[in-house]
């Protein structure tokens, strides 16, 4: 043992050294290659935005059950709503209607990017608007939605990522993907989307409720996106064509409808993965020198150690320490504190009971991680977006 | 809605991606440092 370590110390200090040593030489040999700018690629400078001038736009594929909330909600901000139904074969362009929004019912089944694009050309909104707010047709906003995403829309800002919740309403109360997703949402923003939005280094936004500047919209969404999900195509462009920086707007609240069985559940984050290593594969993630492509590369050797931890964990336990049951009760213990602390911020005081459920959907997780990864590989782009929304509540108003 | 957020932060790897990183940053920012010096000392010579 000892000897191991003094050959990795001897190995790891030798490597530093011919490295400090090489980059001594390269500043010597190069010195012009040393005094380059620090910051040569600058964020674009848009002007402000005036809350009359967002817009806000739905797209919806038979969401009867959930779009007139929706719509009387984003009509509370004060703000104009757009809707572009994608063929819908329900109520939802009368209901829509009858909410307050202007609706745009398409005769064909495009997908939602595409129907995205055609609203967005057919009611002008790149011409009357500086930034548009697309949300899902089962999300509702707070009335302070628009202005709080409006106050993180500085001048280098392209795009405003607003604060999820899950909607788990009493009746749902003992669900517990929804306990999970809640959790998960909490967690997420807590620290990895703040981390990501302070060095804007966002890698995913929530298609569901953000706010774009519509310059950025006049380029993104004529594209067809390659990728399963289409915000994931808008944020790598984002960054790659350095059209805005990416935030993200904690008080900017939205409400959100998330699966409530396992096989949605595993089905809508086999999506989402599938749909994110699309874009490290399309966007070429980790082969530029940038500080988003070090993020990612930080945040993919997380999946990597997150992966291979839990089996190795259980392993050790199984094998050495105090034993494989305390040592899980000691990991329960360890998880329980952060979801004590979600409980508590939530306001649900019944989460810390789905405590095991969670860390079984945690170890779950990790065979999606690598599913979606197969996914990817064999299918690495797509002919357009589907449609693919786990089974939607119908809703009454949510607090 | 798109990617990674259901993702949880467990312990270990999290503070395993955190150790690697700052390690990287450091080392980054030594690397940057001592070719600066590099160069101010070609053009002290030159």
């Amino acid at each position: 043992m000892p000897e191991a370590f003094l050959t990795a110390s001897i190995t790891v200090s030798g490597v530093v050294l011919l490295l400090v040593v090489g980059s001594f030489g390269y500043g010597f040999l190069r010195p012009e290659a040393t005094h380059r700018p620090r910051h040569a690629v600058r964020p674009p400078r848009y002007g402000p935005v005036r809350p009359d001038q967002v817009a806000i736009l739905i797209a919806c594929r038979n969401g009867a059950a959930t779009i007139a909330e929706t719509v009387r909600a984003a009509r509370a901000t004060g703000s104009h709503v757009y809707l572009v139904s994608d063929a819908s074969t329900d109520d939802t362009v009368h209901l829509a209607a009858s909410a307050g929004a202007r609706v745009l019912p398409l005769s064909r089944n495009v997908g939602k990017p595409a129907a995205l694009h055609a609203a967005y050309e057919g009611f002008e909104l790149g011409r009357y608007y500086r930034a548009v707010a697309i949300l899902d047709d089962d999300v509702v906003v707070a009335p302070d939605f628009v202005t709080a995403a409006l106050a993180k829309l500085t001048d280098e800002v392209g795009i405003v990522v607003g604060h999820n919740v899950t909607w788990w309403p009493p009746e749902r109360r003992w669900n517990p993907w929804l306990a999970k997703r809640a959790y998960s949402y909490w967690m997420y923003q807590a620290v990895i989307r703040r981390i990501q939005s302070h060095f804007n280094v966002m890698n995913c936004i929530s298609g569901s409720n953000s706010v774009y500047r519509t310059e950025l919209l006049d380029i993104v969404l004529p594209q067809q996106p390659p990728y399963i999900v289409d915000d994931t195509y808008w944020v790598l462009e984002t960054h790659r064509r350095n059209l805005g920086r990416v935030v993200y707007a904690p008080r900017a609240l939205a409400h959100l409808q998330d699966p409530t069985t396992l096989p949605d559940w595993y089905r809508q984050n086999l999506r989402w993965m599938w749909g994110t290593f699309q874009g490290i594969i399309g966007h070429r993630v980790g082969r530029q020198v940038s500080r988003f492509d070090y993020a990612y590369g930080l945040l993919m050797l997380h999946w990597v150690l997150y992966v291979a931890g839990g089996p190795l964990t259980l392993w050790l336990l199984a094998t050495a320490g105090p034993g494989l049951l305390v040592g899980l009760l000691l990991m329960l213990a360890g998880q329980g504190v952060w979801v004590g602390i979600a409980a508590w911020r939530l306001r649900h005081p019944q989460l810390p009971l789905f405590l095991p459920v969670i860390i079984v959907a945690d170890l779950l997780y990790r065979v999606i991680l690598v599913h979606a990864l197969v996914k990817a590989v064999r299918q690495p782009t797509v002919d357009r977006c589907v449609w693919d929304s786990p089974a939607r509540i119908a809703v009454g108003a949510k607090g | 809605m798109s990617a990674n957020q259901d993702l949880p932060l467990t312990g270990a790897s999290t503070a395993a991606v955190g150790l690697v990183g700052s390690i990287l940053l450091g080392l980054g920012a030594l690397l940057v440092t001592v070719a600066n010096w590099g160069a101010k000392t070609r053009r002290k010579l030159s």
